[in-house]
């Protein structure tokens, strides 16, 4: 072979060695990565604030036995009430106030810090979580609940507990519940407000699971909106439902219509067993989105 | 002769590797300064950016809290339920799964704080496909703490006759009286849980 086609393959190749290997730095693998280990989140059905600090400690416990762990978990306390001074929680329906929400996540965050024992470097992100199905989806509505996670990130920092716990909020967002119109009213409410990130853990029910062209979705919804309050909107990112493979590809095709990234799948496999399992959803996640910003494995149960 | 052009050929070999790693650089420089200025300049990087200083603020402001002692109150407010229609799209689950027009909730026969929800709406979708007309049953219980209430599902009844998703209207003794979007009535039985 002559000298200097050799040579310039040479110098192709340490080219396409250099590239491969920077991009293989920022580029997501292609295989899935391991699930992280899955944490609990909560339909709140109890106003008992021991039963709060307890949940904690056991997620505490869990983070520091398994190494130290970096946990996301949502608190489900139900729609907002009529009077924008509580919610009503799930089933029962039964009024609570922001006060006492307040006091329970709060009591969620104590339960956790003291459990975690001599774990100083885990992370916990602690999220307050409402719905689109009730009342108050809208501006009003938003600005109330930055207030809810505001007053328990502010009581968290004037402990010190700043160091291990991040306080967001979160919102069940579901196109079958409300419209986009209002419901995106409620997250520029709430980011207008000085809301900190707030995880959207709803669904993206009707949305196209193969294409991504700003396709319609169930209740006047598209793909533009669930992209809004899911990673648009300065605050948003998203924990969505995984409970079947479809909603993983409407998902898919949101980030593909803009991008957009998943601090990682929810899953209900513990209250309806035929639905994924985390294992299933991670996987199911993380094959249709890419997979290059998944983080947590989150599974929602019952309080009591 | 020969010696030139060996030295020549030696020159313009070392050309093509000096081109080859001046290429690598500038590729590497370019996307390197593509992928920085991309996380930094959106305002969403921004806003990331002042979340961040704002926690090492907070951090640094308040000593770490030891995790011998507790530190938040206790609360003493107890839920409080309330009996009849509520007029609210919450339902028991995902709309995915089931999508509730509004509810009615009380005790049937003498249950006394043992009450019957009913959801009324239809199955949910997944799809931009409409769901089958239905209610959802559950059972709710006061904890024993008095602080909370015990959920059991019962089950979802569809009726697949009526002519769109159900909405509650009236309820006479353990019959809950149901109508669709076109004003037909269905009844429901919920002593027996079947559609009259």
């Amino acid at each position: 072979m002559n000298r200097n086609v050799r040579v310039t393959i040479l110098a192709l190749a340490m080219f396409l060695l250099a590239t491969g290997s920077f991009l293989s730095q920022v580029m997501p693998a292609l295989a899935v990565a391991p699930q992280p280990t899955t944490a609990w989140s909560f339909y709140v059905l109890t106003t008992n604030t021991s039963t709060l600090y307890n949940l904690g400690c056991n997620q505490g416990t869990a983070d520091w036995h398994n190494g130290n762990l970096n946990s996301e978990i949502i608190l489900d306390f139900g729609g907002q009430a009529s009077g924008n001074n509580g919610t009503n929680l799930l089933f029962s329906y039964a009024f609570v106030s922001y006060a006492t929400i307040e006091s329970l996540a709060e009591n969620y965050a104590d339960g956790w810090w003291i459990c975690s024992g001599a774990d100083y470097t885990s992370v916990l992100d602690l999220t307050i979580g409402t719905n689109n199905s009730n009342y108050h989806i809208d501006s009003a509505g938003g600005a109330a609940w930055a207030g809810v996670v505001n007053t328990v990130r502010t009581w968290a920092s004037n402990n010190g507990f700043t160091s291990q716990l991040n306080v967001g909020g979160a919102n069940d967002m579901e196109p079958g519940f409300d419209t986009y119109p209002p419901t995106k009213s409620w997250v520029d409410g709430y980011t207008s407000a000085g809301g900190p990130y707030y995880v959207n853990y709803g669904s993206a029910d009707g949305c196209p699971q193969t294409t991504h062209t700003n396709g319609g979705c169930n209740n006047g919804w598209n793909q533009d909106g669930e992209w809004y309050v899911s990673y648009g909107a300065l605050p948003a990112y998203s924990t969505p439902e995984i409970y079947y493979q479809s909603q993983a590809n409407q998902w898919g095709q949101i980030k593909l219509w803009k991008y957009m990234a998943f601090h990682g799948p929810l899953d209900e496999h513990d209250l309806n067993t035929s639905t994924f399992t985390p294992a299933q959803a991670w996987t199911a996640l993380w094959n249709a989105e890419g997979g290059t910003q998944m983080l947590y494995s989150l599974e929602v149960h019952h309080s009591n | 002769m020969a010696q030139n052009r060996s030295i020549t050929r030696q020159n313009r070999s070392i050309g093509f590797v000096a081109a080859g790693l001046a290429a690598c650089v500038i590729a590497l420089v370019a996307v390197v300064s593509a992928v920085a200025s991309t996380g930094n300049a959106s305002p969403k990087g921004v806003w990331e950016q002042q979340q961040a200083k704002d926690r090492a603020v907070a951090i640094a402001a308040v000593p770490r809290a030891s995790k011998q002692v507790r530190h938040a109150p206790s609360s003493s407010e107890k839920p409080v339920r309330q009996a009849g229609i509520i007029n609210s799209r919450q339902g028991p689950g995902p709309s995915s799964e089931f999508l509730a027009v509004n509810s009615w909730q009380g005790p049937v026969l003498g249950s006394g704080s043992t009450w019957t929800v009913v959801w009324a709406g239809s199955t949910g979708s997944l799809s931009a496909a409409p769901g089958t007309p239905a209610v959802v049953v559950h059972i709710d219980a006061p904890t024993a703490d008095g602080f909370g209430f015990t959920d059991t599902p019962v089950g979802t009844y569809a009726d697949r006759a009526a002519d769109g998703p159900l909405a509650v209207s009236s309820v006479t003794g353990e019959t809950i009286v149901l109508v669709t979007p076109a004003g037909n009535t269905v009844r429901f039985n919920l002593q027996t849980r079947q559609f009259a």
